[in-house]
């Protein structure tokens, strides 16, 4: 191929194969992320009606998006130079960036033969898993233990403090709202509270320290950061406060439609929660994505190793345009076969499983860990379970969840070092 | 296919009202026995027992319905094991009503013509037992929507009290039956005093198992 055509058309565009290669499947992984993931973060919502299909791709789609840009910078950097210290490579360049895109490789790889035999499998766990595979085989010394120590801790941390998150979250609702005499009453009167609690967690994430790149983000101070979140959060409680009285116009309130009234309310604050999911999904799982892309990218522009600049925007942008157009193209029609399906929990119990689950994922994508959205979403699901909000989880479905976890990384790592092995013995050899 | 898609077990409550339906659709026959008993009518007892043997194994099947089901899913909001218990007690229900035409068909057995008050009286409230459970039974979907809490909740706690009140009734009326014959014991041959011991007898457990359910149920809402 002539990488020249290409480079005249993109003036300064790199078009060199690895690069050219480590963006090809790097969209393709963002394709799949959003193919697949999307109905996670909507489902539900598609579900109870609260939202058409056609609704939830778009707002899935600005979301996820925002959240790749605002917020995925510090899992890309994990990714891209965390779990490897790039700095072992100051003198093989090219071994970094063949080993990277390996790495990408396997987990776009794996990803595909696990979808294809019905197995739920970890992007996220499928990219470490292979660039801590590619660190083994370029040598032990080059993993950040330490780093990889956090991540595999942040594994079981994430989906368990989601539980704990999901069980208190849904106690307070039983407690505030489901026991109480007037459930319709209480569930218009502290839903503005909840929304208030979710805008807040969602802009603060975004303005404190969020987006590295801008400097307006990066210069603010807490107390500024609080004050805004603060302020944009009670706009948005206010808002929820009219949509919650039309609501409440429409509907005849009947003793017994008391408690219809009171899930119609959730249905509607869990539009937000799926909002809250696909933007904490999109902050965490870009970096699956665009992580290796970024430091292929960055080693061929720069010809160093050294990675003291912040990811680079467009990448972020880049991901989450994949992330779009896989959800688009692909997550209508998972979307559209899935609200038929989930009648198996109500909209209060979806609210507090969804806010658990992206408040683990968010403050994990903050904290630069490269968490799984499932499994948080999951462990949101364990925690109302456990106050007895839900009355069955497939048996099946559970054990297929562990087993993957299981097994993840060391096949992306094996996949990686293969994969690697063959660049090493017929390219860069 | 999404994760989320496979992850939630259909929930029981649905084949669980079922069940008990079709349980209290073979104790609802036992007042057309009764009545076709005071006829004398033994075609007609032999056409009820036929129907209630279809009945009772079209709830055996829904039983292991559930059965399956369950072992297929993690049960969260209720136990896996007071299902089961709760499954096995309706079952006794279903199988001391039939038992009752059994008896009735094992021999011409007429009622005498006194006993007839209060052999029908006891029959209602028999099959009136085991109607409350059945009200208790649809409402367990509705329960596990608010998570067995609230208003609704302690309203079918009060009518499985009820249950046992009732039960308590049918007791009283199985006592005053028997006290009945065996005032007239000198009208009535050996052999048919022994039949109308047994047919108290099977009338009585129907009442009692249906409470049983109920105390089952119970422990299924309260959780523990």
């Amino acid at each position: 191929m002539d990488h020249s055509l290409l480079a005249a058309a993109l003036p300064g565009w790199p078009a060199h194969p690895i690069v050219i290669a480590a963006v090809v499947i790097g969209f393709y992984m963002a394709w799949n992320i959003g193919a697949n993931d999307v109905a996670n973060a909507m489902g539900t919502s598609v579900g109870s009606k609260a939202l058409t299909f056609r609704q939830a791709v778009v707002v899935a789609a600005i979301f996820e998006f925002a959240g790749a840009v605002l917020v995925g910078s510090s899992v890309t950097d994990t990714v891209r130079q965390g779990i490897i210290n790039p700095n072992d490579f100051a003198a093989t360049p090219d071994v970094l960036m063949y080993g990277m895109l390996s790495a990408l490789l396997a987990a776009a790889i794996w990803l595909n033969v696990a979808t294809y035999f019905g197995q739920p499998v970890s992007t996220t766990h499928s990219i470490v898993g292979g660039v801590f595979g590619f660190g083994l085989v370029a040598g032990a010394s080059s993993i950040s233990w330490s780093t990889m120590g956090r991540i595999v801790a942040s594994w079981f941390i994430s989906p368990v403090a989601s539980g704990l998150l999901g069980m208190l979250v849904f106690w307070l609702i039983l407690k505030l709202i489901i026991r109480a005499k007037d459930p319709d009453l209480n569930a218009a009167r502290y839903a503005p509270f909840f929304v208030f609690v979710v805008v807040f967690v969602l802009v603060l994430s975004v303005i404190y320290k969020g987006l590295k790149s801008v400097e307006f983000f990066r210069e603010m101070q807490l107390g500024v950061a609080l004050g805004w979140a603060a302020g944009i959060a009670v706009v948005g409680s206010i808002f929820s406060w009219f949509v919650i009285a039309r609501i409440a116009r429409e509907m005849a309130i009947t003793e017994d439609a008391k408690f219809t009234f009171t899930e119609r309310i959730f249905a509607s604050l869990q539009i937000l929660t799926a909002c809250y999911v696909a933007f904490a999904h999109g902050a965490n799982d870009v970096a699956n994505a665009v992580g290796p892309l970024a430091a292929v990218y960055h080693i061929h522009t720069q010809g160093t190793v050294e990675m003291s600049v912040g990811v680079p925007i467009w990448i972020l942008a880049f991901g989450g345009l994949g992330i779009v157009a896989g959800l688009i193209m692909m997550g209508w029609r998972v979307m559209r076969t899935i609200g038929t399906k989930i009648t198996e929990i109500t909209p209060s119990r979806g609210f507090a499983a969804q806010f658990a689950g992206a408040t683990a994922v968010l403050v994990c994508s903050r904290m630069g860990m490269p968490v799984s959205t499932t499994h948080c979403l999951v462990g949101g699901v364990m925690g109302v379970a456990l106050v007895r909000g839900v009355t069955a989880v497939d048996a099946k479905t559970v054990s297929n969840i562990f087993v993957s976890w299981i097994i993840t990384v060391p096949i992306a790592a094996v996949l990686t070092i293969v994969i690697y092995g063959g660049f090493w013995l017929f390219v860069i050899r | 296919m999404s994760l989320l898609q496979k992850f939630f077990g259909t929930s029981p409550f649905g084949a669980l009202a079922e069940h008990t339906k079709k349980v209290h659709d073979c104790v609802k026959l036992l007042t057309p026995l009764a009545e076709a008993l005071i006829e004398g009518d033994h075609e007609a007892i032999e056409k009820l027992h036929h129907r209630m043997s279809k009945t009772e194994h079209e709830a055996d099947q829904i039983k292991n319905e559930i059965r399956e089901q369950i072992s297929k899913v993690f049960l969260l909001s209720i136990g896996r094991h007071e299902i089961l218990k709760f499954l096995s007690a309706q079952d006794d229900v279903a199988d001391a009503a039939e038992d009752f035409a059994v008896v009735m068909r094992l021999r011409k057995t007429a009622l005498h013509p006194d006993l007839k008050a209060d052999f029908q009286e006891f029959v209602k409230q028999v099959v009136y037992v085991s109607s409350h459970l059945l009200e208790v039974a649809d409402d367990l979907a509705v329960l596990a929507e608010a998570s067995f809490e609230g208003d609704r909740t302690q309203h079918v706690l009060e009518t499985i009290e009820k249950i046992s009140q009732e039960e308590w009734e049918a007791d009283k009326l199985q006592r005053k039956f028997a006290t009945h014959y065996y005032e007239i014991e000198d009208q009535l041959d050996p052999t048919t005093l022994v039949f109308y011991d047994r047919y108290c007898q099977r009338l009585g457990e129907v009442a009692n198992c249906a409470e049983k359910c109920a105390k089952l149920l119970r422990t299924l809402i309260v959780g523990d």
